[in-house]
């Protein structure tokens, strides 16, 4: 394809590999007016696009479903059974005596192009969503409390527990236990 | 008597002019050394002198396809053997690289380097190949290199974590010798040297007081992480 001095409307649409790989030539036969117009309409093909995928895909981790939750019985249910029924968990806050199982989801993709001077480039990254399955047990290894909740992206894991940790402070009974 | 005046005066002032040029790039010259990206020190950092951390000592140890090679042999030239990376409670364990410092141009190539971490805590240590290709790669490698779990006991102040035998596959650099590529997981392990750990501490790291060993252990992939809370949260 041939560019010239009135800008194709392809470009607004969607530039294939071959406008873009001749992008240049056009740059050089121009005006300045008319460079200009094409770097910004460059820049605007460049960028970013969020697709929401319809059933997220598991990325890592297994995910803890409600109806896998009804047999803990508070006070009645052993750290022990938990384990057995659940699986080994991701972490185990072991002076809090809270067990975590982690997973995470695929929320969408992002659809990536950069273009450049005669070249582009264009990706696909997958982005995540974690989750958390929290569970603590009192200071005789009994179910106390559990939640399953999403991970803010932005908070480090540290600060998501300690915020659990503080809104489930009520018989708060730390345990050390042997690494 | 004037034009002689005249001339010693513009004399004087070229002397003092380039004495003052000289003063300034001997001076620019000492900025340019000391933000060179040296992390040799000749004592112990202020951090450790106010007990806000405590020192986890170790030594790696590179081997490149049955030889033997420094892991840090420059403080300028980005030459290392190996990227090291450290998890926390705040990262749920999840490995990031850690700031490894030097005690002297000496030990650092021995592999003797060490941490500032928070005491009373679990962290998780990680070894892989230094990899300047990618940021993308570098990252994700954190999640499949071998990983060791290692805890720095509340209210002490020098811990030995034990000498991490790196064994694997090399390639050649454009200059210098080979470089580590690809870690063998299987003869990763980790050696007690805590003999000549304290002789360093001794020499490098006066006045914090007895060593603590605690041998990194091996963490696998689906083991759990243990986490435990920092002091004062």
């Amino acid at each position: 394809m041939r560019w010239h001095r009135n800008i194709p409307t392809g470009i607004r649409s969607a530039p294939n590999i071959e406008e873009v790989l001749n992008f240049g030539h056009a740059m050089k036969s121009s005006s300045p007016t008319v460079n200009i117009v094409l770097l910004a309409a460059l820049w605007l093909a460049s960028g970013c696009l969020f697709i929401p995928t319809p059933k997220a895909r598991p990325l890592e981790g297994t995910e803890v479903k409600q109806a896998d939750l009804a047999f803990l019985l508070p006070g009645q249910t052993t750290r022990e059974e938990a384990v057995r029924t659940l699986g080994k968990p991701t972490v185990s806050w072991r002076d809090e005596n809270i067990l975590v199982y982690r997973w995470v989801k695929c929320r969408g993709v992002l659809l990536w192009v950069i273009a450049g001077y005669n070249s582009a480039q264009a990706g696909l990254i997958d982005v995540p969503q974690e989750f958390a399955f929290l569970i603590k047990f009192d200071g005789n290894d009994r179910y106390q409390a559990s939640e399953v909740l999403e991970k803010p992206p932005l908070k480090s894991f540290g600060k998501f527990l300690l915020e659990w940790r503080d809104q489930h402070a009520c018989g708060r009974q730390p345990q050390e236990r042997a690494l | 008597m004037k034009i002689v005046s005249s001339l010693e005066c513009a004399q004087n002032c070229q002397a003092k002019k380039r004495w003052a040029a000289m003063l300034l790039g001997a001076g620019t010259l000492a900025l340019a050394l000391a933000g060179a990206g040296c992390a040799t020190t000749s004592g112990p950092p202020s951090e450790i002198q106010a007990r806000q951390h405590a020192v986890l000592l170790l030594r790696v140890v590179t081997e490149v396809e049955g030889r033997i090679a420094p892991p840090f042999p420059s403080s300028i030239l980005p030459t290392d053997n190996v990227a090291i990376g450290v998890g926390d409670f705040f990262s749920g364990g999840k490995i990031r690289a850690a700031t490894l410092r030097f005690l002297s141009g000496d030990t650092r190539k021995e592999g003797w380097a060490y941490l500032l971490l928070e005491p009373g805590q679990v962290y998780y240590l990680a070894a892989h190949a230094p990899i300047s290709t990618s940021a993308w790669k570098y990252e994700a490698l954190w999640a499949v290199c071998p990983r060791w779990s290692v805890e720095v006991p509340a209210n002490t102040w020098l811990v030995y974590a034990g000498t991490l035998y790196l064994p694997g596959k090399g390639q050649w650099r454009l200059f210098g010798g080979r470089q580590l590529v690809e870690v063998d997981q299987r003869r990763a392990e980790v050696r007690d040297e805590s003999g000549q750990a304290e002789e360093i501490a001794k020499q490098w790291l006066p006045g914090l007081g007895h060593m603590s060993v605690q041998l990194a252990r091996k963490w696998e992939p689906g083991d759990t992480i243990i986490l435990q809370t920092p002091p004062g949260k």
